[in-house]
């Protein structure tokens, strides 16, 4: 990653202007990382992240912005610095089990999600007979800490959550889910109008209230949740799903009388299709699931898959 | 919460891209984004469930982040949340204050309208006050007596300004420099009241006004040094040999007593100030004089054979006394001023300095009466170890503590035998039984 972007002039121009100070700022030198190395570290970050063209303002706003500290430490625990991995370890170590107890919920798991970290952390893949750090992929732009728990989190939901339900298929089995009536077909087909006004309303929202609207109805997120995702109080989210809901309702509506349907129709469509799309959500969110979220090369991930998809034959089969 | 069609969940589902990295996902649950990347993450985040759940699982324990607010709120006294419950405590207790006083205020002028005291009676009242038999004597013969006074205009002015209690309940607070001396004289020498000495001392220390625990009188040694509560000054009706130091006061004092008197019981004890005064409609030989205890523990006076009955405070300055107390007997009389608002103190006048402002109506609950046969003679007792004794039909009366060899009574009155004039015995809650048979001058603890 590091030699793939070029490093446009304005973002040179930043970091050599403002490297002394982040350099102070940063102790790099402390954790065994020199000046030039963090002076090419600051240039891929930023390229990596700002719009190419940009003003030379905005890439010292963004370097100023970013966690030097951490970002020094990491990188040089990826270069394999002695001195930056007692540090790491004294600080992190700790909390790296903590984090992962949380996510996985569960003892021998939580230790076999940070072993796994670590593993990575420290780089088992060799490449040109180099070791691969995760940490060189970290850039300092939130918290070291929180970005071993986002890692973490990913790596859970990579790997621990589909294992999970392969499992479950089993468990399914012993509650007799196999029994189950089958799931009958769709009758009405969903009229292409009230998906498009939905795409369309949907697509007129702000980012954050579908992503409110998905995490509480999709993930099934509580609103307390929510609120800590997005930073807000609850009663902020609570009042915007309220007012989502409603105004939703009508504009769908709307969007479909304006498509030329009759309102009455409008309203049975939007009545019957809930019906529907019950099912179909099941099946999507099944669908979705068997997705690999975050691709690795280890392809751990896709193995754990596999049962997945599986299970979703044998569904299909029944 | 209404449910959305459920057309819009099917639609929130599409299509997943290139998820954030880890970066930009710790850098939006930290909100250190910029808007723009924020907007790019939100715009990801509503469409890929795993991308949600990552966030969700990553975020720190709630407890961290609420720790970390309470770090930043213990920060300083100054912060928002800090402020913004201390006002809105202040603004509470500021309207209860304002209530309180309000009513206690409307309360007194029911009784002063009562009392239908004319201007001419006041003044009656304020003449025959210093010409009371008691004054003089007492103060050759006691060296510290009421550093409780008022001074007139100061009633007036008080009376006259009823809707300004809350700012003349800040008044209170301070504590005056005469309160001191006055709790230290109390608690370094408690006497019996055999004793012929005892004064009037209404002390100490003024509590912080948005205190707002009624007022319970302090009965007791060492009173003074107890804290009052709201806006009351804590009355210590204790019998005690006062200290001669204060002897340089005494003149001053004495004569802004007087003076003050009329205009303290206007206020305080109207029912009183009526009878003392020669233009009042009830007479001193008022033949159907009855007395009873009210359900609250108000010691009430009927003139007029139970029709009628009024609270009677008793709450008299001790010159009030002056048909009974001998020129060298100074009983010590609780004078648990009614002002349902503190005095200032004005600097001027040495005697002002001491504010006695306990309410009347409040501060002790009566449990026990006992009454002569003229019904003029009275001892009464309760809660907290307060006995009372008048022989003017209520006119004034003389806060009496039994003590016997430097043990005092304690507990609540709850019986009194009164046989005669000399002979009075009580009985405590605490199980003592006391006695005397010279009329209260003596006490015997049996």
């Amino acid at each position: 990653m590091r030699a793939t972007q070029p490093i446009p002039p304005e973002v040179t121009l930043a970091v050599t202007e403002l490297l002394a100070e982040l350099c102070s700022k940063s102790a790099c030198e402390r954790v065994g990382l020199s000046r030039e190395a963090l002076e090419a570290i600051l240039c891929e970050v930023a390229a990596k992240y700002l719009p190419s063209g940009c003003a030379q303002t905005d890439v010292r706003d963004f370097l100023l912005t970013l966690r030097v500290e951490e970002l020094a430490l990491a990188r040089a625990c990826a270069a394999g610095s002695n001195a930056a991995w007692e540090l790491f370890l004294i600080r992190y170590r700790e909390k790296l089990y903590q984090s992962a107890l949380r996510i996985a919920r569960e003892d021998s798991a939580a230790r076999e999600l940070a072993d796994g970290l670590y593993a990575e952390l420290y780089g088992t893949s060799l490449r040109d007979g180099e070791r691969i750090s995760k940490l060189a992929s970290f850039t300092g732009r939130g918290s070291l800490e929180g970005w071993l728990r986002t890692v973490l989190a990913q790596e859970f939901v990579n790997r621990y959550r589909r294992t999970r339900r392969t499992i479950s298929l089993d468990e399914e089995n012993e509650d007799g889910e196999q029994f189950a009536a089958r799931e009958s077909e769709p009758l009405v087909a969903a009229d292409t109008r009230l998906e498009a006004a939905t795409d369309a309303v949907l697509a007129a929202l702000e980012a954050e209230d579908r992503m409110v609207l998905a995490a509480y109805y999709l993930d099934g997120r509580t609103l307390a949740e929510i609120a800590r995702m997005l930073g807000v109080h609850e009663s902020t989210i609570s009042r915007k799903l309220d007012k989502l809901t409603k105004s939703m309702r009508k504009q769908i509506l709307a969007g479909m009388v304006q498509q030329g349907m009759a309102r009455r129709q409008a309203e049975e469509a939007l009545e019957v299709d809930v019906r529907d799309v019950q099912l179909d959500i099941r099946r999507s969110l099944a669908q979705e699931s068997g997705k690999v979220a975050f691709l690795r090369k280890e392809g751990l991930s896709s193995v754990a898959a596999k049962p997945a998809a599986e299970k979703r034959e044998v569904r299909a089969k029944g | 919460m209404q449910d959305v069609p459920n057309t819009v969940v099917k639609r929130l589902q599409t299509m997943a891209e290139t998820h954030p990295d880890a970066d930009l996902l710790t850098a939006f649950a930290e909100r250190s984004l910029g808007i723009g990347e924020r907007s790019r993450v939100l715009e990801h985040l509503a469409r890929c469930g795993d991308c949600r759940e990552v966030v969700s699982l990553a975020l720190p324990e709630p407890d961290e982040v609420a720790a970390d607010r309470s770090v930043k709120a213990g920060a300083g006294w100054l912060n928002w949340p800090v402020l913004r419950w201390g006002v809105v405590t202040a603004g509470l207790s500021a309207v209860v204050l304002v209530g309180l006083l309000q009513y206690r205020e409307r309360h007194v002028d029911r009784t002063t309208i009562a009392s239908k005291l004319t201007p001419v009676e006041e003044r009656s009242v304020a003449s025959s006050a210093p010409s009371a038999n008691a004054m003089p004597a007492s103060r050759e013969a006691v060296p510290t007596s009421p550093k409780v006074a008022q001074s007139p205009t100061e009633n007036r002015r008080q009376l006259s300004r009823k809707n300004f209690q809350g700012s003349m309940a800040f008044n209170t607070q301070r504590t005056t420099p005469a309160a001191m001396p006055a709790a230290t004289a109390q608690s370094m020498s408690p006497r019996v009241p055999a004793q012929p000495s005892g004064s009037v001392v209404a002390g100490g220390r003024l509590n912080s006004a948005a205190k707002l625990a009624p007022p319970v009188p302090s009965y007791g040694y060492g009173a003074g040094t107890r804290q009052g509560a709201s806006t009351a000054v804590e009355v210590s009706p204790v019998p005690a040999e006062v200290q001669t130091e204060t002897a340089s006061l005494q003149a001053d004092q004495l004569e802004v007593v007087g003076k003050a008197k009329p205009a303290e019981q206007q206020m305080l004890a109207p029912a009183v100030v009526t009878k003392s005064s020669p233009t009042a409609p009830v007479k001193d030989d008022q033949p159907a004089l009855r007395w009873t205890i009210s359900n609250n523990g108000t010691l009430q006076r009927s003139v007029d054979g139970g029709m009628t009955w009024q609270d009677v405070s008793v709450a008299t300055p001790v010159f009030k006394k002056k048909q009974m107390t001998p020129p060298t007997n100074m009983t010590a009389v609780d004078v648990a001023a009614a002002a349902p608002a503190t005095v200032q103190s004005d600097k001027s006048i040495p005697a002002a300095k001491m504010k006695s402002v306990a309410p009347s109506r409040v501060p002790i609950v009566f449990r026990a009466v006992s009454v002569s046969n003229d019904a003029k003679e009275v001892w009464a007792g309760g809660t907290p170890a307060a006995l009372y004794h008048t022989v003017d039909g209520g006119d004034s009366w003389t806060g009496v503590l039994p003590a016997d060899s430097g043990t005092v009574l304690t507990g609540d009155i709850v019986t009194i035998q009164f046989p005669d004039a000399q002979n009075v015995s009580v009985t405590t809650s605490s199980g003592e039984n006391w006695s005397t048979h010279d009329g209260g001058q003596t006490w015997h603890k049996e």
